[in-house]
């Protein structure tokens, strides 16, 4: 374009005295009049008007015309209106530009009338300068798919929901809770008529759920967006309730049998509510969710996998024999594994991280002993399956590994039978285990419940080989010989008379053989069987018992209950020695040779490594001495066919635990060479897996591995923990102690066990002990239900996730969580609503008495600077106001005093619930209290304040006060901000496009807001967002496309080098592809230019932005009189 | 660990306050700090004086941390006021550039400079975050178990709470902490942390001692064998204040003896009480004395 045919109109805004009163226009304009290819130029009352307008239209068409130039106010106000009006004369709408003399020269520049004209002058002329080069663009259409997505089902989301389905457009409403209704749902009445919440909002609630235009999807969160206005492709999370929502027809049948107690969080933790819950009785949809957090870590812990939070909640609900049918799943073994296991699951217990873990193995035992005294369970042998009735299966050995095995198998329907060498089942149970550790009658009607049902249990019968069981028609062996010998130390002297092996030792004092014993003994080793023995030298009537150990305390692998127990029999430990020599005489024990040792580094085990320390021996006297320093498996226990590994145990895969023979597994102690009973019981259950899939012709591998999903992050309500510590059992006298084998460990009462439960902290919340299923008569409960991931494709997006509540208890202000009788209003709502935990009557916590003195503190935590949360909470004034008239309506009597720094009561009807509060006789007192103590018997409390009209300083006790607490962002609307790319504000809300003008549009276009994620808001705010923001997103779908301003980036591929700078720095995310693929996607781009300045190759420039646009304009405000001043 | 020291007006010069020194030194002595006192130390301008200058003030205070600095240390003060003026020079200095060229030159007239280096710490929060609640324990000889007791924050170490940077400064809890290592029964009781009256005396004295008298019936109702402070200035109101409440009130059966907290924990540590000046103080401390020898070693 040639520069004479560049005609320009330059029209000089007055605003009214806006821009007049401090801007000579008419100079300006005729400033512009003198200036090159300015065709037309004069001043306007008011540009904007339908005068205005049509004054410009005129003279482009008089003038011809073909650039415009207004200088009036923010492009962000009226740029639109201009550009329509160019384009409806004629123009193409981009051959416009904007001078803004309002907001930036006659408001900021009102003390200097010359300078502001002189300014306009050089504004305007530096648009001259622009606009002779700016291009015709022409807008590009993008479809709008006719669907919405609102996120956040409070009632701004629900009314934008409607709205949009009752216009005909198909509505998803995401809520990320199992119901919709917000926090308003938990209210229990709004201000200022003081009507019932729910009552007003249920019935809009239960539209939602049967609107057919409503596709609600509650329980459900968004877990990432892609594409652009008309477009959006939003992938949702459908958490698994583990319930099947189209089953379940929320009757409650299986809330009323979960065992599990969690702090609600929909009664503001003043109130719990069960594993399977649904929030509250007009839940939309009417159905029940269970919070499943994964696998408690002492289950993980456990090698058998014991369902211990399960059996652990049971107890506490004080259902003992629904407890023990859950540890029965898993083994026979509550009563034996109560006394004798090393409990790993202890170790890990998330109980342990505040004072100390719950003692689950003495509660199972409990569970077991109290089975014993009443006797309810039943026990019937299973029916042979029909399929599996040919199958039989041998195992080898009845220790805990082989009975565990036969166990599962027989209750799974196989044919089972048990072969014991010896003349009782049991193994090291019964051969290495002291009965004053574990009497006998109690581990033999464990083993009596795996003949009960139905495995044959042949003892005193040995296999060779094998072969031989094939041939009796076993279809699958497990061999689980054990390993029954003690290892020896390989010392000088170790075979003279006095020198006994542990497990040679306890296995003829378990079998009642006669046991010669000195009265001066020593033990050496730090294992379980170490102190077994020297408590049983004890009660063999030895004077003086002394183990020697190599390591020290830290590194001894027995049970420590146990060694603090044989210490306070009289054993005594010396630590770090180990002998060199048995001293004999005689062929018989006279003494041993030891030597001191010191710990090195860490070895395999990661253990101290013992090292001796040169010249540092010393002799013992003793008589006896008894070696336990390990255990081995014996030839025999090999059966002809196996072959054993290295070590001499037997070799089988680590995983299916077969051995060299198809269909011939191992476990135990045969396989480990010495492990503890829980260890053998799980290889015992492994085995019968892998059995089970053997015969049924399945893989042994795939698909084989149960699940266990840990907690991810454990989160546990720590408030309502009280720290107490685990109770000490009750003990056998000493006296006993010495001549009897009686049982140590006295066990558990009732009372003990069910308090001990109690200190479970549910941390994965359901504990699956699938009570639910057995109570659900629709079969609508599965926990394998997997969360789903549902695709949606929507036009536009609303966002009303609403805010939190402030939680006084991160700064402890006026006592809260120290005070039991100071509570948010949140809480009093619940405590007021009928269908909270008191049924409507606000009770205090400490005593639940009607409080005759009620104090409610204004401003906790809102308007306060320290936090950066100065800003009013919009909503706590007529809160109070509202709870305050509440309590005098319900009780005249009671006092009720505001404490408030402002009372707030905006707009209609607010002032009217002031009034009405103060007629009430409701005291309001400007100022903030600055302290409240609590009276530490009556557990009243006394509120320390000054009254601010009077100077007085106040002193008041009262019975309840009531904090109104700030109202915040929620936690993830930072997160969702990211994801949606919309801007949050100085607070952390996310942020209109404009406050006035576009308070529902966001920055992003097609993406609206709407309720308290922007700010604090009451109730017909948020609605009227809600309806707001549904109008925006209508009005943008209706038209079918939406077009795109042609404003947008532009990339030179051939100048680019691939850096990638482009597409890191652009914040929507608009540039893909690569090389020659590069591009912007326009319907993305917003044009705000960040790549074009990233670029080091200058290979991107911004249309209607161009640097041969801008660089003219930049030069004219450089200028003096038309020249470049140098 | 080596670090300056600035021990304020009160505590090197008050009968009662005697104690406060020789306990502190002794505590960090048996935790192997070495400290260096500030030489010539100045006075640090508390708030009240920096209500009148506050350039001369910050500059003052700036003076001791100039000291440190040169000696390149950081500084620990048992004295809350000082604690609070030397927090304030720091941030006065990073906050106002304008102060911080007026500071620059009244320390450049007696030939110093405080680039603003020095990270000024309270005793009780260096206690308490650098050596541990854990390490008391260890190094605990003493069972003082047998002791029931109100601990007393006082308000400059806590308020406003960004200075002091270990919890928010209502219902703190991190001092209990450490004195519980020795087994002491710290009692929570209504008005243990209400203000002691202090900075009214000499200004409105009677006023003082009405809110004295508050502080010492709360603390006589909740059953105590004695007072801790952290404050000089609480220690100097109950301690030295309590003869005469007693009289104007006539509160007969009052008698609490008033500790400083490293007193405490330097008796934990097993330190006499003779080493620790408790036959200083203007309340006798005999009885609680005994009652804590009674008690026996760990």
């Amino acid at each position: 374009m040639s520069d004479t045919d560049i005609r320009i109109g330059v029209f000089v805004c007055n605003c009214g005295l806006n821009i007049a009163g401090t801007v000579d226009c008419e100079s300006v304009a005729k400033y512009a009049a003198t200036l090159p290819d300015v065709a037309h130029s004069v001043d306007l009352l008011f540009a904007c008007s339908d005068d205005g307008q049509e004054n410009i239209k005129q003279a482009i068409r008089e003038h011809n015309l073909n650039r415009v130039v207004v200088a009036s106010c923010t492009p962000r106000t009226h740029e639109p209106v201009f550009r329509a009006c160019v384009e409806e004369a004629g123009l193409n709408r981009y051959l416009y530009d904007q001078v803004n003399l309002r907001e930036h020269v006659s408001w900021v520049h009102m003390d200097d009338h010359d300078l502001a004209t002189m300014k306009a002058q050089e504004l305007v002329a530096m648009a001259i300068e622009r606009v002779k080069y700016l291009e015709p663009l022409e807008r590009k259409a993008v479809d709008v798919i006719q669907s919405a997505a609102v996120i956040g089902g409070g009632v701004a989301g629900i009314s934008a929901a409607l709205d949009l389905a009752n216009a005909g457009f198909e509505t998803h409403l995401i809520e990320s809770r199992p119901t919709i209704g917000g926090q308003m749902a938990l209210l229990d009445k709004v201000f200022p008529q003081n009507d019932c919440a729910i009552c007003i909002l249920g019935p809009i609630m239960s539209k939602v759920g049967q609107h057919p235009k409503i596709n609600l999807m509650t329980y459900s969160e968004l877990d990432d967006v892609e594409g652009y206005v008309g477009n959006f492709r939003l992938k949702v999370r459908k958490k698994s309730p583990f319930i099947d929502w189209d089953k379940c027809n929320g009757c409650g049948d299986c809330e009323k049998v979960c065992p599990v107690s969690v702090t609600s969080e929909y009664e503001f933790g003043i109130d719990t509510r069960r594993a399977v819950y649904r929030p509250f009785p007009q839940a939309v949809p009417n159905r029940y969710t269970i919070e499943k957090r994964g696998t408690s870590p002492c289950r993980i812990a456990c090698p058998a996998h014991v369902n211990v939070q399960a059996f652990v909640t049971l107890l506490k609900e004080e259902r003992f024999s629904e407890a023990l049918e859950i540890y029965r799943k898993n083994s026979p073994f509550a009563g034996t594994l109560g006394r004798v296991c090393t409990n790993p699951c202890q170790a890990e217990c998330e109980r342990g991280k505040y004072d100390e873990a719950v003692s689950i193995k003495n509660l199972h035992r409990f569970l077991a002993d109290y089975e014993r005294e009443h006797g309810e369970l039943e026990i019937e042998a299973t029916e042979p399956d029909k399929k599996k009735k040919k199958k039989k299966v041998a195992i080898v050995g009845a220790g805990p590994a082989g009975l565990a095995c036969a166990y599962d198998l027989v209750r799974a329907g196989y044919p089972v039978t048990v072969f014991e060498a010896r003349k009782e089942a049991g193994g090291l149970l019964r051969w290495g285990i002291p009965e004053y550790r574990l009497p006998r009658d109690i581990l033999q009607e464990e083993i009596d419940i795996v003949q009960k049902l139905g495995v044959d249990l042949q003892t005193d019968t040995k296999v060779e080989s094998i072969k031989e069981l094939k041939d009796q028609g076993f279809k699958a062996v497990f061999v689980a010989t054990g390993a029954p010998a003690s290892r020896m130390m390989k010392v000088q002297g170790e075979t003279a008379k006095g020198v006994h092996h542990a497990l040679d030792f306890l296995d003829r004092v378990n079998s009642g053989k006669k046991v010669t014993i000195g009265l001066n003994i020593a033990v050496i080793g730090g294992g379980n069987a170490a102190i077994d023995a020297a408590r049983t030298a004890r009660r063999l009537g030895a004077r003086k018992v002394t183990i020697v150990y190599r390591r020290s305390r830290e590194e001894m692998p027995a049970i420590a209950s146990e060694v603090d127990e044989a210490e306070r029999e009289g054993v005594k430990i010396d630590f770090l020695a180990t002998p060199v020599k048995i001293l004999v005489s005689d062929k018989a024990v006279s003494g041993m040779k030891c030597v001191r040792m010191r710990l090195g580094a860490p070895d395999d085990s990661g253990r101290r490594r013992p090292v001796p320390i040169p010249d540092s021996e010393f002799k013992m006297k003793v008589d006896t001495v008894i070696i336990a320093i390990g255990q081995e498996v014996t030839p025999d226990a090999l059966l002809s066919g196996l072959e054993p590994s290295m070590w001499g145990t037997l070799e089988v895969d680590p995983v299916t635990l077969q051995t060299n023979l198809k269909g011939v597994f191992g476990g135990g102690d045969v396989v480990s060479g010495g492990a503890t009973a829980i260890e053998a019981v799980a290889t015992g259950k492994e085995a019968a897996k892998s059995i089970d899939r053997y015969l049924m012709k399945e893989d042994l591998v795939e698909g084989r591995e149960e699940i266990l999903v840990p907690i991810e992050d454990i989160e546990v309500d720590e408030t309502s923990i009280q720290m107490r510590y685990a109770p000490v059992m009750k003990t056998l006298s000493m006296n006993k102690r010495k001549t009897t084998f009686g049982e140590v460990e006295l066990g558990f009462d009732k009372d003990i066990a069910v308090t001990e439960a109690g200190r479970c902290l549910s941390c994965a919340v359901c504990c699956e002990c699938e009570k639910c299923v057995e109570a659900c008569k629709l079969e609508a409960v599965d926990h394998s239900l997997q969360d789903e991931i549902v695709e949606l494709n929507v036009g536009t997006i609303i966002v009303a996730t609403g805010f939190k509540v402030h939680d006084p208890l991160e700064t402890r202000e006026f006592g809260y969580g120290t005070f039991e009788n100071v509570i948010t209003n949140a809480q009093l709502e619940r405590l007021t609503n009928a269908a909270g935990p008191t049924q409507g009557k606000p009770k205090r916590p400490s005593d639940h008495t009607i409080p005759k003195r009620v104090a409610f503190v204004q401003c906790v935590g809102s308007r306060d600077r320290r936090f950066d949360t100065d800003y009013c909470c919009y909503i706590g004034c007529e809160n109070s106001l509202k709870q305050a008239i509440q309590i005098k309506e319900k009780y005249p009597e009671t006092e009720v005093t505001i404490y408030a720094m402002d009372i707030r009561t905006h707009g209609l009807g607010y002032e009217g619930l002031y009034r009405r509060a103060r007629e009430m006789g409701v005291i309001v007192v400007k100022g903030r209290p600055s302290e409240i103590e609590e009276d530490p018997e009556t557990k009243s409390l006394i509120v320390m304040a000054e009254d601010l009209y009077t100077g007085e300083r106040l002193e008041t006790t009262t019975d309840l006060v009531v904090l109104a607490t700030a109202l915040l962002p929620n936690d993830d609307t930072a997160e969702l901000a990211r994801k949606l790319k919309v801007s949050t504000g100085e607070y952390g809300y996310l942020m209109e496009a404009h406050p006035k003008l576009r308070p529902v549009d966001s920055f992003q276009d097609g993406v609206f807001l709407a309720g308290a994620v922007l700010g604090p808001m009451d109730i017909p705010k948020a609605v009227a967002y809600g309806k707001g923001a549904a109008a925006g997103a209508q009005a943008l779908m209706a038209p079918g496309v939406f077009y795109v301003e042609p404003i947008y980036a532009e990339i030179d591929t051939d100048l680019c080098f691939d850096c990638d700078l482009c597409s890191d720095v652009c914040p929507y995310g608009a540039i893909t592809g690569t090389g020659e693929e590069r591009r912007v996607m326009f319907e993305l781009c917003q044009g705000c230019g960040t790549c074009a300045a990233a670029c080091p190759k200058n290979a991107i420039d911004m249309r209607h932005y161009r640097k041969q646009q801008i660089i003219p304009q930049v030069i004219a405000a450089a200028s003096v009189k038309g020249a470049l001043v140098p | 660990m080596k670090k300056a020291i600035a021990w304020g007006c009160l505590v090197p010069t008050r009968r009662s306050l005697i104690g406060y020194e020789a306990a502190t030194r002794k505590v960090l002595e048996h935790l192997n700090i070495e400290t260096i006192d500030i030489p010539n130390e100045t006075c640090c301008a508390p708030f009240w004086m920096q209500s009148l200058d506050l350039t001369t003030s910050v500059a003052m205070a700036a003076r001791n941390l100039a000291k440190a600095e040169e000696m390149g240390l950081d500084l620990l003060t048992p004295c809350s006021g000082c604690f609070h003026s030397y927090k304030r020079v720091n941030h006065v200095l990073e906050k106002y550039p304008d102060m911080r060229e007026k500071v620059d030159d009244i320390l450049r007239s007696v030939g110093l400079h405080y680039e603003g280096k020095v990270e000024s710490r309270h005793v009780v929060d260096f206690l308490y975050t650098d050596i541990g609640a854990d390490e008391l324990q260890r190094r605990s000889t003493r069972d003082l178990s047998s002791i029931s007791i109100g601990l007393r924050y006082g308000c400059h170490m806590l308020k406003p709470h960004e200075l002091l940077n270990i919890e928010y400064s209502e219902r703190p809890t991190f001092a209990d902490e450490l004195i519980e290592q020795f087994g002491v029964n710290s009692v929570q009781y209504p008005g243990r942390h209400r203000c002691c009256g202090g900075l009214l005396r000499g200004v409105e004295d009677d006023v003082a001692d009405r809110i004295l008298h508050e502080r010492l019936e709360d603390a006589n109702r909740a059953g105590l064998d004695g007072i801790v402070t952290v404050c000089s200035l609480c220690h100097l109101q109950h301690d030295m204040g309590q003869r005469s409440i007693k009289r104007k009130f006539e509160m007969d059966d009052l008698n609490l003896p008033v500790l400083h907290f490293p007193q405490l924990v330097a008796l934990g540590f097993g330190y006499s009480p003779e080493e620790l000046g408790l036959d200083h103080h203007t309340v006798k401390t005999d009885k609680l004395v005994a009652k804590i020898m009674g008690g026996g070693r760990r």
